[in-house]
């Protein structure tokens, strides 16, 4: 099976200056495992997973564009053709909200990307997909995040002491209204 | 790529890839202490979800994965079964799970064997194998009533840690002498 082939047309290719946002195909997988067991970047997301487990949830990443109609693009750096992140919109089973989240692999952290990235994806939420609110699920702990999650406009707007699947963990749920979001366009 | 309209036809069962609308049925199954035993046990409803997304993203990736199988006589979906490989998984296997409601009617074996005869004609298989607990006669015996043998046992499922599991198999030419001759 050729890797570098979408497997099925999932969903649009986004560019921004400098990243590409497109969903996720077979060949990004090696990219993306390497990036799932690195402890430092996983550290606030539940920490590092080994391959075959990377594998399950980008399978499961996949399966969220074939069955919801969107899901986490994979980012590619324009300039070099890697996989820098996986950054989307993203509402799985019972999820507190319709989320926009983001992770960038640590060697590319303090570029901007994660807000380049993120501020392509709130515009897919909001334009293309006509989301009437967006969500962030943030670890109290993960301020990167949070400034992140700030700089796109959102509010930390509660505190949550459970998530769905993942059973009693504290989370701050940040989010904006799409008035909000037209507003400070 | 594969065909998301692709449909597999038995004497009493439908089998083709999954579809958003069959989730409510894959998490009540997946809440059966009964049947969920030998295969990681039960899940609440977010879980199985993502279990779920998994197997439509398996399709998407490799090309081939998990059929849902449907009960011609009444439109219900009655349980899972097909080829599977996700990464590092010991061998790719034909597998199947089918509610406990439909045991013991043959369900499993009908739509087993159109699996693995749509696996060797369209994935090109040397053998097909699957990866059974000592402890599931139930699915062993199907394995032994389908022509396979247990080939050896691994000590771990990987993501899944230490356990013991029997690869049961047999090869295509096999296969092809027993169903096809």
């Amino acid at each position: 099976m050729d890797e570098r082939r979408p497997t099925l047309d999932l969903g649009p290719t986004i560019e921004t200056e400098r990243l590409i946002l497109r969903p996720p195909i077979l060949a990004d997988f090696a990219e993306r495992a390497e990036m799932a067991r690195d402890e430092e970047t996983m550290a606030l997301l539940g920490g590092g997973i080994v391959p075959a487990l990377a594998w399950r949830s980008f399978a499961a990443q996949v399966g969220h564009w074939a069955l919801r109609g969107y899901g986490f693009f994979d980012v590619l750096e324009k300039t070099s053709g890697a996989v820098v992140g996986s950054v989307g919109t993203h509402f799985p089973q019972d999820w507190p909200g319709r989320e926009v989240g983001w992770v960038i692999h640590r060697a590319c952290w303090r570029k901007g990307y994660g807000f380049e990235a993120a501020m392509a994806a709130m515009a897919y939420a909001f334009d293309d997909l006509g989301w009437d609110q967006v969500i962030h699920v943030i670890s109290p702990e993960n301020i990167p995040s949070q400034k992140l999650a700030a700089a796109l406009g959102s509010r930390h707007l509660r505190t949550i002491e459970k998530l769905a699947g993942y059973g009693e963990i504290t989370n701050q749920i940040w989010g904006q209204s799409r008035a909000e979001w037209v507003c400070e366009k | 790529m594969y065909d998301p309209n692709l449909i597999l036809e038995t004497d009493r069962l439908i089998l083709r890839p999954p579809q958003s609308s069959d989730f409510e049925a894959l998490a009540e199954m997946a809440q059966d202490e009964t049947t969920m035993q030998f295969i990681g046990g039960v899940s609440e409803p977010a879980l199985a979800w993502r279990t779920f997304a998994m197997l439509s993203g398996h399709w998407a990736l490799r090309g081939y994965g998990f059929f849902s199988v449907i009960e011609k006589s009444t439109g219900q979906w009655i349980g899972r079964v097909g080829p599977w490989y996700p990464h590092l998984w010991p061998e790719p296997e034909v597998g199947w799970t089918i509610i406990r409601s439909r045991w013991k009617q043959g369900f499993a074996r009908e739509a087993a064997i159109a699996s693995i005869n749509w696996t060797f004609d369209h994935l090109h298989w040397p053998q097909v194998t699957h990866m059974i607990d000592p402890a599931n006669t139930g699915s062993a015996a199907l394995a032994e009533s389908l022509g396979s043998r247990p080939l050896r046992e691994v000590d771990e499922l990987p993501g899944f840690g230490p356990m013991k599991i029997v690869v049961w198999g047999q090869s295509q030419a096999e296969w092809r002498a027993r169903h096809n001759g």
